[in-house]
């Protein structure tokens, strides 16, 4: 283990302390409190059957005043631990676990939505993501203050019961360090060779799972049976598992025959220090009751070391996934500008460069253009060039790496993000279908007025949305949660509804995708030429027949705008929108 | 729970007999250890009360209690081992016959709600669930021998005192089983509320919904819902968890009740002298064994029922449909000749719903003959490329193929009729070749065929490597964009030189345009074949020889494109509606007509 990892071990569990501790602290207290009577308990319980077996000797050879009290002590002392057991279990259940991690799930989320929105396009933090996600779903980090505060209660009472004994005999002390060395040897001498095999055969594994998943879901059964090439998938994947199943198994008879040796090791330790009493009691060194207390505990100790050498071996498993919670928890988020007095007149793109994380490419390159408040823009362009991700920075989501966007002259990073959205909506391609009320689903988009309902009725007609469920204005929509399910070209309307209802003088659209039937297609297309007649918009489309009704069309490819202008100055020269009309016109022409 | 504990065990049986019983032996032998161990210790501290241990006989008694040891050591680690062969010669067999019963499994239930959440099961690794439900049955079985082990060690002192043992363990671990089962089902039924939760929780970090709730500054209304929720769910929780610790209250009574009774009767023989020491001294040390014990058992008890539900899908998953092998019935064939594809008053609904999709529909499609499908979101266009492939049977009527009835054909000799490209194509993450290869395998090795098929799609494929390996399963592989995916899936389907080919809109991810283009190339590329397409783009149907308007479950229109704009009808509509967005003067005319509809 190197240093790094150490010291990352080590803030890692202080921050897993320090959450659990400052979310639930009275439970996380007590909790650790319990853990010192468990700890004593076993010794305890030593110490008592010592007394009693001794005492029931005297009674029995002879009289005994003190059987009595004894008993009573061992009694009481389960009781205390039962009830004990029963407020710590308490405790834990519905602080350290239900609590705890109910915050670190928000925590999380919260997180995730005040992240720089770029954060989405890269994949390793999207891994991070996941994995932070893991963490939270297993509820490691309960665990983990469970678990690593267990170690109290195993070191407590392994010292404690070897205490004990040797206050009886001083001989103890040695024989007990006997009976449980060999499980430490054995740690040392394992070490990490299994992980090694773990890894090279993940791939194959993997392989594997693929296979068996292609043979078995819906999408890739239906073609499978269709090409009639289930046999063949079969097969593959028999291939692949038999020769994954062969090297687990030379693995795991490997592990286990190591295990064995290990058993055999802790047998030898155990027969030493039994041994060892049985001789002292022969010398007459202990009584009976010593005697057989320390055959119980013998086995009680090695089971302690055993417990806490298996928790100590996965917790730097556990604790790898938390860190990545934790690092995840201190990304730095998106910053905000404090600009917030004005109502945006002109939006300007100067020469602006962006590539994605991890790309080769340029997906905006050298990109120049204004709006101004007020025109109606078209966007133009093949799938893939750009246009998606100069909406994106236009909506002030992504930052360029070169190049300045300004607002008003002021740089758009100086924007606070709330007053300059106040002044956007915005209809996705990719709406969301909100599994919520017909209320939220429009008003979402300006929570403050969500209780007109009046408007949000305009705005539903307005989009051809009337009568049921449209008219019970509180009625859930969607099937995930019970709703009411809608069609794609319902939902594609609420949308829009959604879009209009928030009254912002900028507006940005998306073209529908293809899943829609023509009628449909040309209804929402209509309505779109609606919504703008009266806002400064910016609309993505394929298609000649929307950005004839604009000021002006960008036209982009690979990255670049390569031709501004109106409709007729656009047709007027050569070039690709004029290129773009024409072959459209082809397909389309009567 | 018992029929499916039963069956659990049948499927180990049949599969992985030897295996099974090895582990169930060693643990039962290793469950007797505690008890017998501590009869040794009471006869090792009975023969120091009586000579002092001096007559040899100690160090043979310590040599027995080591063995004993000895054995509940070794069947602990070898159980892990036992459980892996297990897992293993189940995957090997029983995981062998699942997959072949996926492929036999009737393709409605993969459509159907229900059987998809059986089907779901049964593809998660189900062998891991017998296995554990089994472990969980063993181990359950060990405590019990365990229990009986220490009846015996009690009735040597006192019958009475045995039979109390019993019966309060019994009521100990029906009381632990009771409150453990409580939290169980409290975690494990999530109940509306939390779904809820976990949709504010996706909304709060999906992509998409992420650019609207920013946008719309509503991130705070979202969480302000997920809180209000939460409230509710955590109010429960804890409520349920006080409840439940009646139950573990109950338990610890019961437990306690019986550690006095127990010593009572200890000091009670003590004093009259009817008790040896080694007696006094094994029961005394059996508590503490004895209360880990019921602790565990009951956990097991507790899970048990959820472990065996995976079995009750395994009986589920037995009793769905499987398709019929080949046809039975004698051939029908066709009147006339150089038919591909002839559907003769299809009336079809799909299984388990009232809706007819299809409702007396009727068409041919000619050798050689290239037609577009055509109609609106829902009109049953999917359904029909279903039934052509065999994946659904006519509810009523005939689908013939090559003037044979469709069921009368071996799945080969379908295959050699119809290729498909659907809509969410499989993107296998296997060599380039084998990915073309999956249209027809008999040309795996065929490099030639296979590049034809690739360059006829796109001239750019001459230099791919046909050993590449695609997608991120493998090191070396290559993730393809959504636009090359879609182009070897048409290789794909071109290379299995059938003779029809449908395409079932695989064209979502390319823009207008592009696809035209797309479609364009292919119709010019088929010349021998047939080929039915669907589309919303309405420029990419009118490259077809044919148009069939599906409307109401039948075909209401049909007949070339420029046959349909002259008569008028829905399909000029749609035509009308589409085509304005390509020209320079949107229709006003199109705005009205589609408000007065």
């Amino acid at each position: 283990m190197s240093v790094g990892t150490k010291t990352s071990l080590w803030s890692n569990l202080k921050r897993v302390y320090a959450m659990v501790l400052s979310t639930s602290t009275g439970a996380g207290v007590l909790s650790l409190a319990y853990h010192w009577i468990e700890g004593l308990f076993p010794a305890f319980i030593t110490w008592s059957t010592i007394h009693i077996v001794d005492e029931a000797e005297k009674m029995i050879t002879g009289a005994s005043h003190h059987l009595w009290f004894w008993c009573a002590c061992m009694l009481s002392g389960y009781i205390v631990k039962e009830l004990g057991l029963n407020l710590y279990s308490l405790f834990v259940n519905a602080s350290v676990y239900e609590k705890v991690m109910n915050v670190a799930r928000l925590k999380l989320y919260e997180k995730s939505a005040r992240l720089p929105y770029i954060t989405f396009e890269d994949a390793r933090m999207m891994d991070k993501r996941q994995r932070a996600k893991e963490c939270v779903d297993q509820e490691k980090i309960s665990q983990i203050f469970v678990n690593t505060s267990q170690f109290i209660i195993n070191i407590i009472s392994i010292i404690s019961i070897v205490g004990i004994l040797s206050s009886y005999h001083i001989l103890f002390l040695p024989i007990s360090l006997i009976s449980v060395a060999p499980y430490l040897i054995v740690r040392l001498l394992r070490g990490k060779e299994f992980d090694q095999i773990r890894k090279k055969q993940v791939g194959q594994e993997r392989r594997k799972e693929y296979m068996w998943k292609v043979l078995s879901e819906k999408e890739t059964q239906r073609e499978l049976r269709v090409y009639n090439a289930q046999t063949y998938m079969q097969k593959k994947w028999q291939k692949n598992m038999m020769e994954v199943q062969e090297e687990t198994q030379k693995h795991q008879r490997k592990e286990t025959w190591q295990l064995l040796g290990c058993d055999g090791l802790n047998l030898l330790g155990y027969g030493v220090s039994m041994g060892m009493a049985v001789w002292l009691i022969l010398q007459g060194e202990i009584s009976a009751g010593a005697f057989s207390a320390c055959a119980m505990a013998f086995l009680n100790v090695q089971n302690q070391v055993k417990n806490f050498l298996v928790d100590l071996g996965s917790l730097p498993g556990d604790i790898y996934l938390v860190s990545d919670y934790f690092d995840y928890l201190e990304l730095p988020e998106e910053e905000d500008g404090r600009e917030r007095a004005l109502k945006p007149e002109e939006i300007l793109f100067d020469r602006v460069c962006f590539s994605y994380p991890q790309a080769k490419e340029r997906a905006l390159d050298n990109v120049s253009f204004r709006l101004r408040k007020g025109e109606k823009i078209a966007i133009v362009g093949e799938n893939g060039s750009g246009k998606t991700t100069l909406m994106k920075l236009l909506f002030r989501l992504y930052t360029p790496q070169e190049g300045k966007i300004t607002v008003n002259g002021k740089d758009l990073e100086e924007w606070e993000r709330k007053a300059y959205y106040g002044n956007l909506s915005v209809i996705q391609q990719q709406f969301v279908p909100y599994q919520l009320s017909v209320r939220e689903n429009v008003g979402i988009s300006d929570v403050k007025h969500l209780t007109e309902e009046e408007r949000i009725r305009q705005c539903l007609a307005q989009c051809a949305l009337q009568g049921s469920p449209f008219d019970e204005i509180d009625q859930r929509l969607g099937k995930r949660l019970g709703g009411r399910e809608l069609s794609y070209g319902q939902w594609q309307k609420v949308a829009i509804a959604r879009g209009i209802f928030k009254n912002a003088e900028w507006i940005l659209l998306d073209e529908p995708t293809s899943a829609l039937d023509p009628m449909t297609e040309a209804e929402i297309l209509h309505q779109f030429l609606n919504i703008v007649q009266d806002k400064t918009a910016v609309i993505i489309t394929h298609r000649i027949g929307l950005c004839t009704r604009m000021d002006r069309i960008l036209v982009m490819r690979d990255g670049r705008i390569i031709q501004e202008g109106s409709h007729q100055e656009l047709m007027a020269r050569e070039g690709e929108y004029r290129t773009m009309f024409l072959k459209q016109g082809e397909w389309y022409r009567e | 729970m018992f029929s499916y504990i039963v069956t659990g065990m049948r499927v180990m049986w049949t599969h992985a007999r030897s295996m099974f019983m090895a582990r169930v032996l060693s643990a039962m032998l290793a469950a007797l250890m505690a008890p017998l161990s501590l009869f040794f210790l009471q006869l090792a501290v009975d023969e120091i009360m009586r000579n002092g241990g001096r007559s040899g006989l100690l160090w043979i008694l310590l040599l027995f209690i080591i063995l004993c040891q000895m054995v509940s050591l070794f069947s602990g680690t070898t159980a892990g081992y036992w459980n892996g062969r297990l897992k293993r010669m189940l995957e090997r067999g029983w995981g062998k016959e699942l997959l072949e019963d996926f492929g036999k499994i009737e393709y409605a239930a993969y459509e159907d709600a229900h059987a998809q959440d059986v089907l779901a099961k049964m593809r998660k690794t189900p062998w891991n669930g017998v296995v554990s439900l089994w472990d969980t049955v063993i181990q359950i079985g060990t405590v019990i021998v365990m229990l009986i082990g220490d009846m015996l060690l009690f009735a040597q002192v006192s019958w009475a005192l045995s039979l109390l043992l019993t019966v309060f363990m019994l009521c100990a671990g029906f009381f632990q089983t009771r409150c453990m089962k409580v939290m169980n089902d409290m975690f494990a039924d999530r109940t509306a509320d939390e779904r809820e939760m976990e949709y504010y929780e996706e909304l709060l970090s999906e992509k998409q919904s992420v650019l609207e709730l920013k946008v719309f500054s509503a991130i705070d209304y979202i969480r302000a819902l997920w809180h209000k929720t939460n409230e509710i769910v955590l109010r429960m929780r804890v409520h349920t968890t006080f409840f439940a610790l009646k139950y573990n209250i109950y338990s610890s009574i019961a437990i306690v009740i019986w550690i006095l009774i127990l010593l009572w009767t200890l000091v009670d023989r003590a004093g009259a002298g009817t008790i040896t020491l080694g007696e006094f001294t094994a029961l005394i040390g059996s508590v503490g064994t004895l209360l880990g014990a019921v602790e565990r058992a009951s956990y097991l008890c507790s899970v048990i029922a959820r472990r065996s539900l995976l079995m009750r899908y395994y009986e589920e998953f037995q009793a769905l449909p499987r398709v019929d092998e080949v046809g039975h019935e004698e051939p029908k064939t066709s009147v006339e000749d150089g038919m591909v594809v002839e559907f003769q008053h299809v009336f079809f609904h799909y299984p388990g719903s009232e809706k007819e999709v299809l409702r007396d529909c009727s068409f041919r499609i000619r050798k050689g003959e290239k037609v577009a499908l055509v109609g609106e979101n829902g009109a049953g266009k999917s359904t029909i490329v279903k039934l052509l492939c065999g994946l659904y049977s006519p509810v009523q009527g005939e689908i013939l193929l090559m003037g044979k009835r469709a069921d009368a054909y071996t799945p080969e000799e379908r295959r050699c009729i119809m290729s498909v490209v659907f809509q969410d194509f499989g993107k296998y993450q296997m060599q380039l070749r084998e990915n073309v290869a999956i249209g027809n395998l008999e040309k795996l090795r065929d490099e030639e065929a296979i590049r034809r098929a690739l360059t006829a799609v796109d001239p750019t494929f001459d230099t791919w490597e046909l050993d590449r390996n695609l997608g991120k399963l493998a090191q070396d592989g290559v993730d393809l964009s959504g636009g090359e995916w879609q182009k070897v899936a048409i290789a794909r389907a071109l290379l299995a030189d059938s003779q029809m080919i449908l395409l079932d809109e695989p064209t979502a991810s390319l823009d207008p345009m592009a696809e035209s283009e797309m479609y364009h190339t292919f119709v010019t590329l088929l010349r021998r074949q047939s080929c039915l397409m669907i589309s919303h783009r309405l420029a990419s149907a009118r490259m077809t020889d044919r148009i069939l308007l599906l409307q109401n479950g039948g075909i209401a229109e049909e007949g070339s494109h420029d046959q349909l704009l002259a008569c008028q009808g829905a399909y000029a509509a749609m035509w009308q509606a589409q085509s304005q967005w390509y020209q320079e003067e949107v229709d006003e005319r199109g705005d009205e007509n589609i408000v007065m509809e």
